[in-house]
């Protein structure tokens, strides 16, 4: 709590002397006296959204195990700029390695290639950088798992059978495009045969208005489907308040890939009845596990190479520097109390 | 002694002093502000910003304003790349049409201002958006990297046997000749008078509306400049990059002491301010302050500056505090230094 104080003492400082031009002498205990200690940076795209919040507090958990000391920043809007700030004070600061979600995978490379050759290690997770600027990339499930995951729950209260939408974001998201087409190849094996996707449709932007706009046009266009798959936590959510205002719940099935606190109500009133997502948490905890294999030299993102991460077991790390958190996690109402985010 | 009274009661002094300030206090709580791993990233990093805010303060001088600066960076940007990488163009012959490109951006903002009389807030609103667009038709959302490396020397590396970044050097050189540009030719005096009255500088026989066309060109070739050195930096050219950046550039103008309604203000000012804002948000970074803290930071600072300024000019001061009489305290210094900022 020190630390926390001296923190509040020098943005006040720092604050009021720049605005009036008054030196305040610096209260004498620096952050760096608790620095024997090894420090780690996990910069997010940016703060104040409750998964980053997640995978911080997944990460600081595993990290008291490795007796590292964990800060978490960033930029308050998506800027690959103040992006690279952060990475540049972390490295000046000290910090032995950094967890970053590129906002732009290309732009902050140079930073990060500029990091590693003071000797600081990056792991990156969530959104990927170049391979160049970075170790390893720690992502919160797979591609594969994800488009499986989301037939299954379509599938499942379908009785596989029957044609479907799939809502999902602007055309030049490459999630989004990578998912559905592994959804579009999925649909060849025997499992799925009955099943048939009518259109992917993408709205211009990630808007929830835009979501709930073709929402609606799919169900005038496309009266006889049997459900939609949104693969965006935007668009699922926007769709599951169409679905609850018409009164089509009991129609159509919705699923995809949603956020559980946003999606609560439709879930309880049992207009959704499965949804899923990654686990943050556990993304966050995998990347520190990561991490200290990377600050220890065992790990340096050959495929082939594993790491244990506790109860969590073994993880290995695929073509590309690839580690996979885990499987997609699906919740229903019998799960949805054990979130919270 | 007079002499030296006017120059501690210039802008620019104030803007020195508060970034001394700044580099004590965090020098003095736990260092490492003034590494040279740290001014090196640092500087780099504010390159793109500085030649923005550079670009957009001889309008601002002359009452206008320009906001589609980071539209003309996301197209020339674009346009630079996709010449390169789709038409084989070489690099540098691409970066000079892209400056050519985003000189034509400025003087199609000047026409639109001077010919059609129309506010500059919104053509350049709606410039902005049509650059950034036209940006977004050129690539469709991909990405194109890994640059020349003769390029990425520009924008990355250090002069050979020194820590100085050379993007740095050639920073510095461009702020020479606009500062000569602006303080040292009949031109820079024309900003300054339009900026300060539109009507007698038309009667004092200023051609202003070429003169104004002009520094609509200005900041779109600094705009131009500002996407090479993006390109060099980041290695990367996307639509809509660094469309971040125009609040922060504009606030560097205002900081310098160009004041928003024309008239007043130098380049050496908003170079001042832009190392200011740098240090201050270095500082706050190296002690671990969130994004939201740094914000505040920046908020408070440019309200206590430009704010202060203005009370101070509009002489609420001394009727607050008619004990002091003008120029015995150090807040009138700033009184006069804002009021006669142009110089």
């Amino acid at each position: 709590m020190r630390f926390q104080r001296t923190k509040r003492a020098t943005v006040a400082a720092l604050a009021l002397s720049a605005g009036l031009g008054i030196a305040l002498p610096a209260i004498g205990a620096s952050t760096a006296s608790a620095a024997s200690k090894v420090t780690l940076f996990m910069l997010p795209k940016f703060t104040g959204i409750p998964p980053f919040t997640q995978a911080d507090q997944g990460a600081a958990t595993q990290a008291m195990q490795y007796g590292y000391t964990l800060k978490y920043g960033g930029p308050t809007t998506a800027s690959a700029t103040d992006q690279v700030n952060f990475i540049n004070d972390a490295v000046a600061a000290g910090d032995r390695g950094i967890f970053i979600s590129a906002d732009n995978p290309a732009a902050v490379t140079p930073a990060l290639q500029r990091a590693e050759a003071h000797g600081v290690k990056v792991v990156s997770f969530d959104s990927d950088v170049l391979p160049a600027g970075r170790t390893v990339y720690v992502q919160g499930t797979s591609a594969v798992s994800i488009a499986m995951t989301e037939l299954n729950m379509l599938g499942s209260q379908i009785g596989y059978s029957g044609s479907f939408v799939i809502l999902s974001a602007q055309a030049t998201d490459t999630n989004q495009v990578q998912w559905n087409s592994l959804v579009k190849s999925d649909l060849s094996l025997p499992k799925y045969k009955n099943m048939k996707l009518v259109t992917i449709v993408n709205p211009p932007d990630d808007s929830a208005a835009s979501a709930t706009k073709y929402m609606q046009s799919i169900l005038q266009e496309y009266p006889t489907i049997k459900g939609v798959i949104a693969p965006t936590t935007v668009a699922v959510a926007a769709a599951a308040q169409v679905l609850q205002q018409q009164k089509l719940c009991s129609k159509y099935v919705l699923t995809g890939l949603g956020d559980p606190s946003q999606m609560k109500t439709y879930v309880t009133s049992g207009c959704v009845k499965q949804f899923a997502l990654w686990n943050f948490s556990t993304e966050g905890t995998v990347a520190m596990c990561a991490m200290h294999s990377v600050l220890s030299g065992a790990v340096t993102g050959k495929a082939g190479q594993s790491f244990t991460c506790g109860s969590r077991g073994k993880f290995v790390v695929a073509a590309g520097g690839v580690v996979t958190a885990g499987p997609a996690e699906v919740f229903s109402k019998a799960n949805l109390q054990d979130f919270t985010f | 002694m007079a002499n030296l009274r006017h120059l501690l009661s210039r802008w620019e002094v104030g803007l020195v002093a508060i970034t001394i300030v700044i580099v004590v206090v965090a020098q003095l709580d736990g260092g490492g502000l003034i590494s040279s791993y740290n001014l090196q990233t640092t500087s780099l990093n504010n390159v793109v910003l500085l030649c923005l805010a550079f670009g957009a303060a001889p309008v601002i001088m002359t009452g206008d304003i320009d906001i589609s600066i980071v539209g003309t960076l996301s197209l020339v940007g674009a346009f630079t790349a996709s010449l390169w990488a789709h038409d084989g163009v070489g690099i540098w012959v691409a970066c000079a049409l892209g400056l050519v490109l985003a000189t034509i951006c400025g003087v199609v903002n000047g026409l639109l201002v001077v010919l059609l009389d129309l506010p500059s807030l919104a053509v350049t609103l709606g410039t902005m958006g049509a650059y950034t667009g036209v940006s977004f038709l050129i690539l469709k959302g991909s990405a194109i990297i890994e640059f020349p490396s003769s390029l990425v020397t520009l924008g990355s590396a250090n002069v050979t046997g020194t820590p100085i970044p050379i993007g740095v050097v050639v920073l510095v050189g461009l702020f020479a000749v606009l500062t000569y540009v602006v303080h040292g030719t009949q031109f820079g005096r024309s900003l300054f008078a339009i900026g300060g009255n539109r009507r007698a500088a038309l009667f004092a026989g200023i051609a202003v509306n070429q003169v104004r066309i002009t520094a609509f060109a200005i900041s779109g070739l600094f705009a131009g400049l500002a996407a090479v050195f993006y390109l060099g930096d980041y290695d990367t050219a996307q639509a809509g990059i660094a469309s971040d950046q125009l609040l922060p550039a504009i606030t560097a103008v205002i900081l310098g002491g160009v004041s928003a309604y024309g008239g007043t203000g130098t380049i050496p000012g908003v170079a001042i301010a832009g190392v200011l804002l740098a240090l201050l948000q270095a500082a706050l970074g190296l002690h671990g302050f969130s994004g939201e803290g740094q914000t505040i930071a920046v908020g408070v600072l440019l309200v206590f500056a430009v704010g202060g300024g203005s009370l101070i000019r509009s002489g609420t001061f001394r009727r607050l505090w008619p004990g002091k009489a003008p120029g015995s305290s150090s807040a009138s210094a700033v009184i006069d230094a804002a009021s006669t900022g142009g110089g």
